[in-house]
């Protein structure tokens, strides 16, 4: 019986996110494909120079057939100060991405992650632009899915090859304000096949990002996501039958995450260096296995750089 | 005399790769444009004296042009000592003569080191754009 309530609960949640990405869908084609449609209205500026933002994924895509190289660095947290530099010789995790995008709006890449030794392909499609006097928002979908090749023994005695994955579905909702000032609200999922003991398999999350141009190359970048932990144990709901979702501002399993940084735009690079809590680079590592609390002073340096090639 | 010989043939051949290679970095500053006559005639489809429009150009231009062409449009940017081809004199009579059309080609096609901008620029009218933000130059 237990077992059923967990489950249903699933179905729900997991309805309810397709049911709306079908909403958005249904949306984005009574924009574009009007009967007699009028001239399209035209398309407002993008909202955001690069598709990543700190650790998160923007409604951006490059322009078709254009390959994009990622370098991802975090360094250690600032806890040992000047014994490892504030972090710089500390701990740190690193990812190499390589995206493409064969054809207008859609982006597909791969990359792999030093921690856990993540491998990950990952998909981006935006679906609706904003456009002057149309379309309020761009926005767009977003998939990760990871594959955790750390050695066998990491996963325990009952190890299946499935106990590797997790994956990571993220819709983005964005808008360009105004020349200076531009914004993007995502509502992601994350869920991994195998955890710790204690941790939840399922983590949700809603996450704020703001850029402010301060000229036309640079951009002061602030990001917030806020998890909130699904509790699917069939155990947990029986006990606390109202809290089977939970909203804290740090937990055993994963705290907020906030960044703030600074982004330099050129035509082929972007250049991104923040301050920022979480260190796992790959969305679902961010969102459900973040343990550094920012507000407690866990708090890290790092830089993203972006090199595009156009063919 | 078989020495001297050697000598001279080594010297003959430098001083000709000297002059090949100056002939032919001479030959690609000075490598015409073969625009189409109906690109030459294209009118700006922006107004190229709005203010909004030459913003956006300048905009444009600081992120995509700046780092070959310069601030200024000299040719002083400075990855502009690096490339084979000289990136030239915006200000000056001879660029500025051109159409807005002539200047929309070639910032559309590029050509050699000029990357194809209407790649990197999917608008159109951000290229034009930068054509009306070209015109501000004028010495």
């Amino acid at each position: 019986m237990n077992k059923n309530i967990a489950m249903t609960l699933k179905k729900i949640t997991l309805s309810i996110l397709f049911f709306f990405s079908g909403l958005v869908l249904a949306f984005a084609q009574e924009t574009t494909d009007s009967v007699a449609a009028p001239a399209k209205k035209p398309l407002e500026k993008k909202p955001f120079e690069s598709g990543i933002f700190v650790d998160y994924q923007t409604v951006e895509v490059p322009t078709a057939k254009t390959l994009e190289f990622n370098l991802e660095h975090r360094f250690g947290t600032i806890q040992n100060q000047w014994k490892d530099i504030f972090g710089i010789w500390g701990a740190s995790n690193i990812r190499l991405g390589l995206n493409f995008t064969p054809v207008k709006n859609l982006m597909i890449g791969l990359g792999t992650t030093k921690n856990h030794m993540v491998q990950d392909l990952q998909v981006k499609y935006t679906f609706l632009h904003q456009r002057k006097g149309g379309a309020p928002l761009t926005i767009g979908y977003y998939g990760n899915l990871s594959l955790d090749a750390s050695e066998r023994k990491v996963f325990g005695l009952d190890y299946k090859f499935s106990d590797r994955f997790a994956w990571y579905h993220e819709f983005m909702f964005a808008r360009r304000f105004c020349k200076m000032f531009s914004m993007q609200i995502g509502l992601a999922y994350s869920h991994f096949n195998k955890t710790d003991t204690n941790y939840m398999n399922d983590v949700a999350s809603i996450s704020v990002l703001g850029r402010i141009k301060v000229s036309p190359q640079s951009s002061i970048m602030i990001a917030f996501e806020q998890p909130i932990i699904m509790n699917y144990d069939p155990a947990f709901i029986v006990r606390y039958p109202n809290h089977w979702m939970t909203v804290q501002s740090s937990s055993q399993q994963t705290c907020q995450n906030v960044s703030l940084g600074w982004e330099i735009s050129t035509s082929t690079h972007t250049f991104q260096i923040f301050m920022e809590a979480a260190n796992g680079i790959v969305p679902q590592y961010v969102t459900a296995s973040n343990t550094h609390n920012f507000w407690n002073g866990f708090i890290l340096f790092g830089f993203n750089i972006t090199r595009l090639w156009t063919f | 005399m078989k020495t001297t010989q050697k000598i001279l043939t080594v010297l003959i051949t430098m001083v000709i790769a000297v002059f090949f290679i100056a002939g032919n970095s001479y030959s690609q500053a000075k490598k015409p444009w073969n625009i189409p006559d109906k690109d030459k005639n294209t009118k700006a489809a922006v107004n190229v004296k709005d203010a909004s429009v030459i913003s956006n150009g300048k905009d444009l231009w600081a992120k995509h042009c700046k780092s070959c062409h310069g601030s200024k449009g000299l040719g002083d940017g400075p990855k502009a000592a690096s490339l084979k081809t000289n990136p030239g004199d915006f200000t000056v009579a001879a660029f500025q003569g051109q159409t807005d059309g002539d200047l929309f080609y070639e910032t559309s096609k590029g050509r050699d080191e000029m990357p194809a901008y209407e790649k990197k620029i999917p608008e159109a009218n951000d290229r034009w754009a930068l054509v009306a933000y070209m015109r501000t130059l004028k010495k």
